[in-house]
Formats: structure tokens, sequence, C-alpha cells
């Protein structure tokens, strides 16, 4: 076994034993589907809309943006994870071992985005019970967006988890990260809707990189491709990467801080 | 065996100088102690040394090569930190499959088998490493760290938190490993830990107090009397 593939494995059977975190995962997301999208079905009435190719039910509507904030939350405790195992000493394994620190990152975000996926797959499976129907090619087809939107959105949590000494800390941070991403973004609602009502929220939504993660996977799902996400969501995950590579060379103060 | 060098390194954290203008040179093989009280520098030094971090300063080296240097140093020098670094939801054998996968181990098997042996964790080879005890714990972090058959192993406050009886049996383990040939570093800040013939270096404030053997330093009354803060909480017998 490599040392990535060491990482990814501990990875999986970390969450194979931690079923609460899976069941939490899931249960999110449906309470969404299920209750939020029942209750606004009528308030938000939809035009036809690209990807779209004919009116959808609104609970249709936010099935990416959950499989969205499954990534987002997965994404976000990964590198609450890594906050941990650095504050618990056990990072330090991983510090020692023969591999670059660029390498061990790549692993970790790789290990977590898997977990992600996993997650996902699982929820647009209960939600088919639910008539949310997606062709079955567009399973297939959307998990490298998903695993892709996955990867900038642990390139995130790593680049904040560099600023971070403390767990306690970590938590409040989530916070101010987790819910404007989510909300701010085309998960619940479409931008031409945001555009209507208000201009600036749609300026910001369209900056926003998580709206592009989300779009991502929306088209994939019906087999089609907007270049502008996948640029985006690509673009921002080198760019966290590097940033979170950056912070975690020994040389750099703040990890000085951390392990003190 | 390989030596480890500490030139004119400085290092701090934030505005705190731990280390300013620091040398020091450990002659390879054989038991060493890095004695010092709390705060005196020592784990700031076994980080250095482990590549954890790096100095702002100055060149840490073992056997000639850069400590930094993970790819050249990570299977000649195995750690024992003074945190848990074992996973407590996986299995004592999974902790081992996980170090093997990480470090590059292959055929690691019969090694482990001798290992868990020998460390009297061989029936508990399948539970979780959560539900062993503290001497367990520390125990199978050793043999993580032997598992690429290391030529130094470097241990920092491994006896932590753990009863007498048990902290003088991994003490007698260490020691053994030592007379096998495995250079043995051994961070501490407890004197009944050494014995008469180990080196010592001691450690204060960030300087080298002194650096001789145990019996040469007039064993744990000369040693004491180097100290010159807290010595009485901070350096046990």
């Amino acid at each position: 076994m490599s040392a990535m593939g060491a990482i990814i494995w501990r990875e999986l059977l970390r969450f194979v034993h931690q079923r609460e975190r899976f069941i939490a995962a899931l249960v999110r997301p449906l309470v969404w589907l299920l209750i939020f999208g029942a209750g606004f079905r009528a308030a938000l009435g939809l035009a036809i809309y690209p990807p779209y190719e004919t009116y959808i039910r609104y609970e249709t509507y936010i099935v990416p943006g959950l499989c969205g904030i499954i990534v987002l939350f997965n994404s976000m405790q990964s590198a609450l994870s890594i906050v941990y195992d650095r504050e618990m000493g056990s990072m330090k394994l991983l510090l020692v071992a023969p591999i670059s620190r660029q390498w061990m990152l790549l692993s970790k975000l790789i290990a977590s985005s898997s977990v992600g996926l996993i997650q996902v797959w699982a929820f647009l499976f209960i939600a088919y019970f639910f008539g949310i129907k997606i062709e079955p090619l567009g399973y297939l087809l959307a998990a490298p967006a998903i695993f892709l939107s996955a990867m900038m959105l642990g390139s995130l949590g790593l680049l904040i988890s560099t600023f971070i000494s403390k767990l306690q800390n970590f938590a409040g941070v989530m916070n101010f990260v987790i819910f404007p991403l989510f909300f701010a973004s085309t998960a619940l609602y479409p931008l031409w809707r945001i555009q209507e009502n208000a201009p600036w929220l749609a300026k910001v939504v369209s900056l926003n990189p998580f709206t592009h993660g989300v779009e991502l996977i929306r088209f994939t799902l019906y087999g089609k491709l907007e270049w502008v996400n996948l640029f985006v969501v690509f673009t921002c995950f080198v760019f966290f990467f590097s940033l979170a590579v950056w912070g975690y060379q020994s040389k750099r103060k703040r990890l000085k801080r951390k392990f003190r | 065996m390989r030596e480890i060098h500490l030139e004119d390194v400085d290092f701090s954290y934030d505005k705190k100088t731990v280390l300013k203008n620091f040398n020091l040179h450990i002659k390879g093989g054989g038991f060493t102690a890095l004695l010092g009280a709390n705060g005196a520098g020592k784990s700031t030094i076994f980080n250095l040394i482990s590549g954890i971090l790096a100095p702002d300063k100055g060149r840490v080296s073992v056997g000639g090569v850069d400590a930094s240097n993970r790819l050249e140093q990570a299977l000649k020098i195995g750690f024992v930190f003074q945190e848990n670094t074992l996973d407590l939801e996986l299995s004592v054998q999974q902790n081992i499959q996980y170090f093997a996968g990480l470090f590059g181990l292959k055929n690691y098997k019969a090694k482990s088998e001798k290992l868990l042996t020998e460390f009297d964790l061989w029936e508990q080879r399948t539970e979780k490493a959560g539900n062993l005890n503290g001497g367990h714990k520390r125990r199978l972090e050793i043999v993580r760290a032997l598992m690429p058959s290391p030529e130094i192993l470097i241990l920092d406050e491994a006896t932590n938190g753990l009863d007498p009886v048990i902290r003088q049996q991994m003490s007698k383990q260490i020691h053994l490993l030592a007379d096998q040939g495995v250079g043995v570093l051994w961070v501490t800040h407890l004197l009944d830990e050494i014995e008469e013939q180990d080196s010592v270096i001691l450690l204060e404030k960030g300087e080298l107090r002194d650096q001789d053997s145990f019996f040469a330093l007039g064993g744990v009354d000369g040693v004491r009397s180097r100290f010159t803060v807290e010595k009485e909480e901070t350096l046990r017998l």
C-alpha cells in the first residue's frame, strides 16, 4: 500500500466506523429536501431554466445544491478533524512520514472527497425513492464534478485550518464560512430569481465558488457541462490548495504556534 | 551509527526565544538522555530533529543529512511522541498496517508479529487501540516506531502519565534496545529512568548545562545540583 493509499484507506475505515457521521450527513439534506422543499414549492415557482428542458418541481431544483451542502459539510468536517489531529498531536505521525507535505495534504483531500462522493451517492439513492429521478448516466457523469467540487471545498477547509490553532475557534469560523457560502449561492434559488429581487446579491452569488460547484453538479447530473463552472471550480481548487500548502510549510510562523 | 548535530540554531515561537546560537552534538549509539525541566526546550529540540519544525537559523542534521529531508530520514529514525498518535478507532493491527503503508514498508507482517510478541501486545492485536490501557498504547507506539528497523529511536517523554512500575518496565525495554545496537535518544524530565552508564545532556532554559555520562555527572545528586530552578517540582526522582 502506498502512503496515499494508506491515508485513503484509513479515512474510509474511519467513515465506516463512524455510522453517526454518515447518518447525520444524510439526515441534513433529506430534511431540506422533504420539509424545506415541500414548504417552499408553492412560494418559489420555477421557469424552464438550463439544464432543465421542462418544468421541474422545486425539490428537483434543490437536489444539486443539497449534494453541494453534503460535500461542503464533509469537507469542513475533514478540515476540523485535521485541526483535531494537530491539537491532539496525531498529525505529527504524518509530518515525519517519508512524504512531502503537498502529497500528504493532497492525499487527505482525495480521501475526504471520496467519502463526500459516497455520501452524495447515498443521498441520491434515497432521494430516488422520494421522486427525484435522474438518468442513470447522470449519476456517473456527475461523479467527477462532485469530486472536484469536494476537492475545492476541502482545499478551502485546509486553508482555513492553517489560520486556526484551536479546535473551538474552528467551529466558530465554520459558521461564518458554511452558511454564507450556502445561502449566497444558487443551491436554493436560481440566479435569475435573485437578480430580480436583489441585483447586488446576484453579483455576490455569481462570484461565490460554491455556486459554480453546485452548477457544475447540476449540469453534469443532466449530462451537460458548463465550462465556466468547471474552470472556476478547478482554478479555485488550485488556488486554495496552493495557499494551504504554503501555510503548512514548516517554517511558517502559524505552524510553529500550533506545535508549541 | 548516525550522529545528531544542531549547529548555531536559533528558534523562537512568536517573540519568545527558545534556542539561541544553540549547539549540540549527540554521538551515535547507546542510550542518551536529554534531561531538562518543563520549558527547557526539550520538545522543541525533538521537533527540530524530527523535521516537524525548521530552525530560524542554523542547521539540524542526522547522519550528515538535513533533518527536514523526510524522504531520506524517515526510515532511519523512529519517533515516539509525547502525545498519542495512534488512531484509537482502528485495531492494533490496523494501526500497524496504516503505518506500514504510510512509511512504504513492504513484507512487514513477520516483523510486526515479532515486535508485538516482544512487547507483549500479541493477544491484543485485534483490539481497538482506544480500548488498550496507557502502557499498551505506549508500547504500540514503540512497536510502530521500530517497524522500519531504525538506526535511532527518539522518544519524547514517552512514559508520561504511566504508573511507576510500567515506566520502569518500559525504561528497561528501551535500554535493552540500546544494548542491541539501536541508538536511543530519550527525552525526559524523570531522573529515575536513567542508568549509570547512560550519556546525559542537561538542558536548562534553552541552554546546554552539561553533557557527560550519568556516572561522571555524579548520578542523581550531581545532576540535580547542576540545575538552578524549579528542580524539586520538575525533575522528579
